[in-house]
């Protein structure tokens, strides 16, 4: 039972909707074009209104506007990201020149942060948690040296199409298969979350819907 | 004819494993998935160090699971805020992500205790949003003992004395680690994600990191303790990778398969 619907009226409707999208989503097995067609754009629609709201009512308004109509005067660093804002509305209508640059900037903001927390925050601690085996038991170091020849082995695959000798060329084929391997496990732990995720709606078409089960 | 005969062989291992499913999950149970099997560590050392948490501690849960994915974590996130709450201690919710924010929206809404955690809502951006989040995460208009609390700690994430990232999207514990520990590093940060996550969360965990990870179903319902409905579910879930592998197995082997039929049987189908 996914809790999300109670029994009274409001709650009935959600079931039921829930239960027909999912019927009409599986009739896309089946052949069934035309109406996963709309329960694509009903998708759609519904999340681009989400948004929408979302962004007007949980951050524009409580973040921006309303603090600046509070006190415009005290809040001098809303007036840029106001700036910023309408400029990106506005985007389309404006000179290549001016609007490129509150799109520079979002983008470039949002790959400095994801770099320097990937930097900070994942290689340099994780470098420093593989290199550390000094003292360790057995297990641990070899653990720690079978990590560092995956890693070698991995990033030499990435040479592959450059000049290079028969020792190269077996190492970057190695790592190449190294990276098919960690693909293939990927892709089993997603048939094993899309097996709880099949089983779920099954139980919720089963239980909520239905009836038939306690 | 041949029409039908294409869609009945399209739909047929769809079908055997809905079936499959819906037996599983309505018939008796066959017990192959054995819950005293379960390795419950992970699940215990988060429960534990909720316990050792002093009354009236602040924990934060960062509720940005993903939609595709929320059902298999969804019976560990409930239980973490059920325990939260009951134990006396001060949460609030917030989430970074917008599909997080209708999912831990629906969460308090359906959640039925006495102490309500304060609901922080959505912080917009990001990663840049948990940056930003570290120096200050409490709105003006929030109001209340936790919110005071808070903004006496700081107002940051550091006031915090755990953070619990249920996720499941692209932010998650992974975005936790590498924007909030190096410019918080005093707060203790735990998971809750769905099994495809593990592989990238493991490292974090095995270099401390992370202080706990809950990943998967088996740590999902190790968390959650007995419940008969989850083992069946688990049960279905057992029967159903075997029965994908099969029908992997079964159309990788069956252009062989139809390659070797006997030249007659070709020509009495090109007859007919």
């Amino acid at each position: 039972m996914n809790g999300f619907f109670g029994s009274d009226l409001a709650g009935t409707v959600g079931t039921w909707t829930a239960a027909v999208a999912t019927l009409v989503v599986w009739g896309h097995l089946a052949g069934e074009r035309r109406l996963f067609t709309w329960a694509q754009y009903l998708l759609a629609g519904l999340l681009s209104g989400y948004l929408a709201v979302l962004a007007v009512r949980e951050v524009l308004m409580p973040r921006l506007v309303e603090p600046l109509v509070a006190a415009p005067a005290e809040r001098l660093e809303l007036w840029p990201a106001a700036m910023l804002v309408i400029a990106l509305i506005v985007a389309r209508h404006l000179p290549r020149t001016a609007s490129i640059v509150p799109i520079s900037i979002l983008v470039g903001g949002i790959a400095a942060f994801a770099l320097s927390g990937a930097v900070v925050g994942t290689i340099l601690p994780q470098l420093a948690a593989g290199v550390t085996i000094s003292g360790g038991d057995p297990i641990t170091l070899g653990a720690g040296i079978a990590g560092a020849a995956v890693s070698a082995l991995v990033l030499v695959a990435f040479v592959h199409g450059m000049a290079s000798g028969p020792i190269l060329g077996a190492a970057s084929s190695g790592g190449r298969w190294l990276i098919v391997a960690g693909m293939g496990a990927w892709l089993g732990l997603l048939l094993l979350t899309s097996l709880v995720l099949l089983v779920d709606r099954i139980a919720f078409l089963l239980r909520d819907w239905l009836g038939l089960l306690p | 004819m041949r029409e039908r005969l294409v869609l009945a062989r399209r739909l047929a291992p769809i079908a055997l494993i809905l079936l499959l499913a819906a037996a599983l999950l309505a018939g008796p149970g066959i017990g192959r998935w054995d819950r005293d099997g379960v390795d419950a560590v992970p699940a215990d050392a988060l429960l534990a160090r909720i316990d050792a948490l002093p009354p009236g501690a602040l924990v934060l849960v960062a509720f940005d699971p993903d939609l595709t994915t929320y059902a298999e974590i969804r019976p560990a996130a409930r239980a973490v805020l059920e325990t939260l709450t009951g134990a006396g201690l001060r949460v609030a919710i917030a989430s970074f992500s917008p599909e997080g924010r209708a999912l831990g929206a629906a969460e308090l809404a359906r959640l039925d205790v006495a102490a309500t955690p304060l609901d922080l809502g959505f912080i917009p951006g990001g990663e840049a949003g948990l940056v930003s989040a570290v120096r200050g995460i409490v709105g003006v208009a929030a109001a209340g003992p936790v919110a005071d609390a808070i903004r006496a700690g700081g107002g940051g994430l550091a006031a915090f004395d755990l953070a619990i990232v249920i996720g499941g999207g692209d932010i998650g514990p992974r975005s936790w680690v590498e924007q909030v520990r190096p410019r918080a590093p005093e707060l203790p940060i735990a998971g809750i994600v769905p099994a495809v996550q593990r592989p990238q969360l493991d490292p974090y965990l095995a270099s401390g990191q992370l202080a706990e990870l809950v990943a998967g179903p088996d740590a999902v319902a190790a968390m959650v303790g007995p419940d008969d409905a989850l083992d069946r579910r688990a049960d279905a879930v057992v029967l159903g990778s075997l029965a994908t592998i099969l029908v992997l197995l079964l159309s990788g082997l069956w252009p062989h398969l139809a390659r070797r039929r006997p030249a007659s049987a070709d020509a009495d189908e090109a007859a007919a």
